[in-house]
């Protein structure tokens, strides 16, 4: 699979191609003191720094005029307003997450959970839930464990919480979400990630949900956290992955010096912080078979993919990466490398990570993966891979070269530098201007309340960044303006896109640790056309077709869709295939390859209107 | 012109000079096991003793057992935060781009130019922390596997391979 390009290499070496202009000096001027900053954000040598987490070392702080922190501040006061935090009226504010205490004393208070878009009632329209953390008083009993929201649309701009009604609470300390019909029914189910045992809420097709997990075999116990679906035997039976993170010990709660876990861990810039991840037990990833009966088999053994390194994961995706028509499995690990296995059709998987380079950085350096975010942002029929990362660290966005090839191309594409100060976790690809090219957006905020006492030049609470994509060549940053959405200084963690008011602008939902979720409504002035495609799997795929591929051509470009469950940060996003038209007022083709293999042609009759696409109805 | 020739070849043959002897010696890919015997998994730098993330050790070895190895340091929480990425030990002289290494441990790490292309890469010997010298690696230009260090044989590639950047090298002898 690598052979063209390793061959490749090895020419270039052997032609002497490889080092241009290679320059070296002896010096014997001073080295920079350890932790010196420099004048400028960039990156440095590549050991971790925060005691727990590999990240980069010490950044320069950066300031806006009013001194605050750039992840906090760096507003402008006039320009496009893209996004509109519309939360209030839409009553979500009434709903508040919560985990742990403020002081974050431990890692598993500081994570925060996951948001899932779902239209659970079938009516056409968005709703969202939220998941919601818990607190060791309320696993004591000491006071009511606190509740996750399913916040049905109302079709006028607000939203109403269900979720008693719709027996969905989970009650525990959640933590991810995702969502897909696994049992081929035509209604959409939630799979709850948590500390403690998982909860699998089937659809039962009347507004209300029953949780299956245990009966189904797929509760697990310890640290779950960012689940995908994807069918990854081509059964038509969507299979579930599901990875693990820190084996949190209650009994042995880890703090510096003690437990086992080293000083060292424990730090943040030489602060006194939560332990973790480093120096804790990673708990394993599984990989789950769909039976077809309601029941799973857990097959991460035999498949590959058990994670038996024991790296801390955070996110996973299935999805097709190397366009062979199988889904590929990517796992964003915080902290240790990263996973990328390629799927090889027979019921495992090649572990190809550091083959592909989605394992590290391009410097070689583990990165705290938080979340993943898969688009094809150059339109060349390729899904590329953005993962968030840790503060002092920049986002790497690879770009992929083909044949399961992955390259860190933040630097080139002008993502890099910028994205420093913050700490990522949610993240989506979304064409937020409808100009046919994939932007994209990321969630973040901080894990150490210890940061906002010092001039690091980062914040506990931080605003969501958006970047422009510039024709596939080049990122740019999307200007917070003040009162905007863009300019919510909060704690983000979770984040998911979709169309919520079904008008052709995609919207962003955040799930804000110990504070209200947002909803940054898409007010862009554009007036770019747009489609998108709702599409429903024949009897040879999964029903809500997740792991479909959509083409669209138009406007002289074709553009990629996958239908997706997870990614981001222990969250899912809307399945429907929104694409950007520009001017374009038809659409030439599109294009579905189904999960069946089953590649066919429609016509998708008009602009700016959701289609409904079924296999088997195409050309 | 003539005495810039004259350098030329002076320098030519004390390249040649520098690397034939050993470059003649058989050196291979060291092995897990090997790597495990001859890198600390806490590395002496500059009076502290740093955890290494030994499934990163790469280096080579000679016929004679000489070792030329390293393997990510974790400096977190240590004076070295953020100043070193990596431990090496060297057995035998080795010219890593125009800087020579003699016998002994040392400690690099690097910073990234602004144009992302390049790492500025900074040897220092391990237990005082002194500078050796400075040398950049480049950017891999054809696509090889991912590696948080990985030293290379000399007849495949004389590289030591940092992500996705290189620097060459030369094998000497005493």
């Amino acid at each position: 699979m690598f052979e063209p390009l390793r061959a490749a290499a090895l020419l270039g070496l052997l032609a002497g191609g490889v080092f241009v202009g290679l320059s070296a000096q002896v010096t014997s001027s001073p080295t920079p003191s350890p932790g010196q900053q420099s004048e400028k954000t960039s990156e440095d040598a590549q050991t971790p720094t925060a005691g727990g987490v590999n990240t980069g070392p010490p950044q320069a702080a950066q300031y806006d005029a009013q001194h605050r922190p750039i992840t906090a501040g760096g507003f402008v006061k006039t320009g496009p307003v893209v996004f509109e935090d519309i939360s209030e009226k839409a009553g979500l504010t009434h709903w508040t997450h919560k985990m742990g205490t403020p002081q974050k004393k431990y890692i598993i208070e500081t994570n925060g959970s996951g948001v899932g878009l779902i239209d659970y009632d079938n009516d056409g329209w968005l709703d969202i839930y939220v998941v919601n953390g818990s607190t060791f008083d309320a696993l004591d009993g000491k006071e009511t464990p606190p509740h996750a929201a399913l916040f049905h649309n109302n079709h006028d701009g607000t939203f109403t919480d269900v979720a008693a009604k719709a027996g969905v609470t989970n009650d525990r300390w959640g933590v991810g979400v995702a969502i897909a019909d696994y049992d081929n029914d035509g209604w959409p189910d939630i799979y709850v990630t948590n500390w403690g045992k998982n909860r699998l809420y089937h659809n039962n097709r009347d507004g209300t949900f029953t949780d299956v997990a245990e009966k189904a075999g797929v509760q697990l116990g310890n640290w779950s956290t960012g689940a995908t679906w994807g069918d990854y035997d081509g059964d038509g039976r969507l299979d579930l992955f599901v990875p693990g993170y820190v084996h949190f010990d209650r009994d042995n709660l880890p703090s510096g010096g003690e437990n086992g876990v080293p000083d060292t861990f424990c730090t943040f810039r030489g602060v006194p912080v939560n332990c973790g991840p480093r120096g804790l037990k990673g708990e394993p990833d599984h990989l789950f078979h769909n039976n077809g009966d309601g029941t799973f088999t857990d097959a991460s053994e035999k498949a590959g993919v058990a994670d038996t390194s024991g790296y801390y994961g955070l996110a996973s995706l299935f999805v097709d990466i190397n366009n062979d028509g199988k889904m590929d499995l990517l796992v964003a690990d915080d902290s240790t490398p990263n996973y990328l296995y390629l799927n090889k059709g027979d019921g495992t998987f090649e572990d190809a990570s550091y083959q592909s380079g989605y394992a590290l950085n391009e410097a070689g350096r583990e990165t705290a993966s938080m979340g993943i975010a898969a688009g094809d942002f150059e339109n060349n029929g390729m899904v590329d891979v953005f993962n968030t990362t840790f503060s002092d660290d920049y986002k790497p966005l690879y770009r992929n070269d083909g044949a399961g090839n992955l390259t860190d191309s933040s630097y080139q594409l002008g993502i890099a530098e910028i994205s420093v100060p913050f700490l990522g976790w949610g993240n989506a690809f979304l064409d937020y201007d409808n100009d046919g090219w994939k932007d994209l957006i990321m969630a973040d905020g901080h894990v150490y309340p210890q940061v906002d006492q010092h001039a690091w030049g980062t914040s506990f609470a931080e605003r969501p960044m958006l970047f422009h994509n510039v024709g596939g060549k080049k990122f740019e940053t999307v200007p917070a303006v003040e009162g905007s959405g863009l300019a919510d200084v909060i704690t983000g963690r979770g984040l998911a896109v979709g169309d919520l008011f079904n008008d052709g602008k995609l919207d962003v939902v955040i799930n804000v640790m110990d504070g209200h979720p947002v909803i940054l409504r898409n007010v862009s002035a554009d007036k770019n056309h747009w489609v998108e495609l709702k599409l429903v799997g024949g009897p040879k795929s999964p029903r809500d077709a997740v792991g479909a591929t959509v083409y669209v051509t138009a406007n002289g470009m074709k553009q990629r869709g996958d239908v997706l469950s997870g990614g981001s940060y222990a969250s899912t996003s809307d399945p429907r295939q929104h694409f950007g038209l520009g001017q374009a007022t038809k659409v030439d083709d599109v294009e579905v390859r189904w999960p069946s293999g089953k590649v066919e042609h429609f016509n998708a009759q008009g602009v700016d209107r959701i289609v409904n696409i079924a296999e088997g109805s195409g050309k | 012109m003539r005495m810039r020739g004259a350098v030329l070849c002076a320098s030519i043959v004390a390249l040649l000079a520098f690397q034939a002897p050993a470059q003649r010696t058989a050196w291979r890919q060291a092995t897990a096991a090997e790597l495990a015997s001859v890198l600390p998994s806490r590395a002496p730098v500059e009076n502290e003793h740093i955890e290494t993330e030994m499934r990163t050790a790469s280096g080579i070895v000679d016929e004679r057992g000489h070792f030329i190895a390293g393997v990510v340091l974790i400096t977190a929480g240590y004076s070295a935060d953020g100043k070193y990425s990596h431990y090496l030990i060297v057995q035998a002289p080795v010219r890593i781009g125009d800087i020579l290494l003699k016998r002994g441990e040392y400690a690099f790490g690097w910073t990234r130019a602004e144009t992302g292309e390049t790492l500025s890469v900074h040897f220092n010997v391990a237990a005082t922390g002194a500078l050796v010298g400075t040398t950049d690696a480049h950017r891999i230009k054809d696509p090889t596997r991912l590696e948080s260090l990985h030293i290379w044989p000399p007849e495949e590639k004389a590289m030591i391979q940092i992500g996705r950047f290189g620097i060459p090298y030369k094998l000497g002898s005493d």
